[in-house]
């Protein structure tokens, strides 16, 4: 039996450490790619680092837009993770404590777009993007309103809504905001707070917001932050999307600044340029699992009773 | 302070009726009961006064008013819940003021009031803690603590002690009731355990799928049950049930296999027909071979100390075949499984019952 446990022990352990080498092999080459002096062979296959770490991280650092990059990055990161969490709190909260009509129906539209991903819905997503007012132009159209309005008013009327959020922090965030996932969640945790909980704060005489904001996220806050930490790695590592919407260079994300220092056709590869500017785009991503960590290991294991 | 009125109420969820017309009045201060088997409904019946539940039809009024549409804030009562109910992230005094801050009652107010009751419930001491870090008497101390903040008209409890264990639940029936000595509150309590229905009620509410069966006093009831399900259910152990013959004049019974028992002065209303003759265990007793009315022959013996309880099956042309008997004697009685017992039978206390229907006929 002790025999036994003591193999299984060796033959656990023997995977996790394959695992956390095959995981942690890549990371440890960008360091090392990272760290190799300037005009380095492309080609080569460097094991061990080239002194040079900290002079190719200051040079990434200091070259032109990736503090704003960085920026832009950390803006759509947080404002995805915020408006992520506050929709689905609140879509959730909806669904699990009131009885509405088409309450299923809601339920199910939100069910549905789990499984359709930002990729599969890019086209019409950037044409809303592109203009928002596009649907209540097309309402417009149908309903022939101009020339309603038109002879109401005794001479042509052109009516010509645009409100484009190409290049623009809304844009960047808010077509991202929509979450699934993040409602079945909260969803799930608000079908185990007991129901009593609801009717004995209704006794005390709280309304519906007041247990939501009282009791009812104050309660949430661990998996709160356990989704924070997934959701901004997910906010923050965004590529196609930032790419389509975004023209500017002014506007553009730091996963994107580092796809543009890949080598193209008519330049020179800086690979070590390249991994260096893909180290310090890893940083705030790292930070923050750091930073929750704790809540999310606590949100992860036990939602706290 | 208030009375509560409960006229004609009926209860349906979608089809189904589950309270099928209850009427009962409580009284100003009064501590009433409400016992039942699971899924009697006394929990609807309840949330309904709580205002939890909507009312079918038929009125609830407290102090006077129809409360049907009005909500539970607004019904001035406070109810302790089963499972208790606090708020995990917030203190013993938070939860206590949860409330009353909503409320918009000034910070002294709150504080006065506060302090008063962790008085009365000696948790003073524990008002920073947080419900996980409280024991299950602490915690319904604190759930009884946010219903007294309150200062309501009516409490309403929902099987509050069922989650403690027998020690503590005896000690919290003693402090509830005698809280209720102090502050004079109209009360209504949800059990299904029937020794605090009977220790603690004024008066009890029986209730039998959905419907009122029986409302008086804990004793009245117990002496007098209006129903073969009622004087079942009220007793431990349950009252015996033994088929029986109705003299034709109604003075007297026979049962199975008996002679002829006198109902002295409870005579049934209408003689002749067979009928349910109810015995509860202790008006049973040993008694010499002569005087015997039945006998049984022991087929398990619980010596409880303080009485001995004697299972048996009624015994039939000396064989043990009839119908199953439970007797309770008084202090410690030596009897042996297999033994046959002559049995005499008190007379004063026979209750009679319809054979179909249940209803009491004496
Ligand atoms: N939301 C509901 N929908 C349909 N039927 C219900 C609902 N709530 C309760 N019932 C039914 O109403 C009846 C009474 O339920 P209730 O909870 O009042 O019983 P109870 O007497 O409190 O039982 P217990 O002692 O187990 O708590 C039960 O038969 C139950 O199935
Ligand atoms: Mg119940």
């Amino acid at each position: 039996m002790i025999e036994r446990a003591h193999w299984f022990d060796r033959l656990t352990y023997g995977a996790l450490i394959v695992g956390a080498i095959l995981v942690c092999m890549p990371i440890y080459y960008a360091v090392i790619v990272a760290s190799m002096p300037d005009g380095s062979e492309s080609d080569a296959v460097y094991l061990l680092p080239g002194g040079h770490l900290f002079e190719n991280l200051a040079n990434a650092w200091n070259k032109e837009g990736l503090g704003r990059q960085l920026f832009n990055s950390g803006v759509m990161a947080v404002g995805v993770t915020v408006g992520k969490i506050a929709i689905s709190l609140l879509s959730a909260f909806a669904i699990t404590y009131f009885r509405f009509r088409f309450r299923m129906t809601a339920f199910w539209l939100i069910f549905i777009t789990l499984m359709l991903p930002v990729e599969v819905r890019i086209v019409p997503t950037f044409e809303v993007a592109a203009n928002a007012l596009a649907p209540f132009q097309a309402i417009i159209d149908l309903l022939a309103i101009e020339r309603v309005a038109g002879w109401l008013a005794g001479h042509e009327v052109d009516i010509n809504l645009e409100w484009s959020l190409l290049d623009s922090y809304t844009g960047l965030i808010l077509p991202l905001i929509a979450s699934a996932t993040a409602t079945f969640l909260f969803r799930q945790f608000f079908l185990t707070v007991p129901e009593e909980l609801c009717e004995a704060a209704k006794i005390d005489g709280a309304g519906p917001m007041r247990f939501f904001f009282r009791i009812l996220l104050p309660m949430s806050t661990t998996s709160m932050a356990a989704l924070a930490v997934i959701l901004f790695i997910f906010g923050w590592n965004q590529y196609l999307w930032p790419l389509l919407i975004t023209t500017e260079p002014e506007m553009t994300t730091v996963v994107i600044g580092v796809a543009r220092t890949l080598p193209t056709e008519d330049a020179d590869a800086q690979w070590n340029l390249t991994m260096a500017t893909a180290i310090l785009a890893t940083l705030p991503p790292v930070a923050v699992v750091l930073l929750l960590q704790r809540w999310f290991v606590k949100g992860l294991v036990d939602a706290e009773k | 302070m208030a009375d509560v009125e409960i006229r004609n109420v009926y209860k349906s969820y979608g089809d189904t009726q589950v309270i099928h017309g209850v009427s009962v009045f409580i009284r100003d201060g009064e501590f009433v009961v409400i016992v039942g088997p699971s899924g009697c409904g006394k929990s609807t019946l309840l949330r309904m006064i709580a205002g939890l539940e909507a009312i079918t039809s038929g009125d609830i009024a407290i102090d006077g008013r129809v409360v049907n549409e009005v909500e539970p804030k607004d019904r001035d009562i406070a109810m302790v819940f089963q499972n208790y109910a606090l708020y995990p992230h917030m203190t013993v005094a938070q939860n206590m003021s949860f409330g009353l801050r909503l409320r918009r009652l000034s910070k002294r107010e709150v504080a006065d009031r506060l302090r008063r009751a962790a008085e009365i419930l000696q948790l003073s001491e524990l008002m920073d803690r947080k419900p996980r870090q409280l024991s299950g008497g602490q915690r319904q101390r604190v759930a009884m603590g946010r219903a007294i903040v309150r200062d309501p008209a009516a409490f309403l409890f929902d099987e509050p002690l069922s989650n403690l264990d027998a020690k503590l639940r005896v000690q919290m029936r003693l402090e509830i009731k005698k809280l209720h000595r102090e502050l004079g509150a109209t009360s209504i309590y949800v059990t299904h355990d029937q020794v605090e229905a009977m220790t603690m009620a004024d008066r009890l509410i029986v209730m039998n799928a959905g419907i009122a069966e029986q409302v008086g006093a804990p004793l009245d009831i117990y002496e007098c049950p209006a129903s073969a399900y009622v004087a079942g259910f009220i007793g431990s152990p349950a009252m015996n049930f033994l088929a029986c013959e109705v003299t034709g004049d109604g003075r007297a019974v026979h049962l199975n296999g008996s002679g002829e028992l006198a109902l002295n002065g409870n005579g049934a209303t209408a003689g002749g027909g067979v009928a349910t003759a109810g015995i509860r265990p202790e008006h049973i007793a040993v008694c010499g071979g002569e005087d015997a009315d039945l006998h049984v022959t022991a087929t398990m013996v619980e010596p409880l100390g303080a009485d001995t309880l004697v299972h048996g099956a009624l015994a039939h042309d000396g064989a043990a075949a009839g119908p199953e008997l439970t007797i309770r004697l008084p202090g410690i009685v030596r009897i042996q499984a297999g033994e046959q017992l002559p049995l005499r039978i008190d007379r004063d206390r026979i209750h009679l019952f319809d054979a179909e229907r249940g209803t009491r006929i004496n």
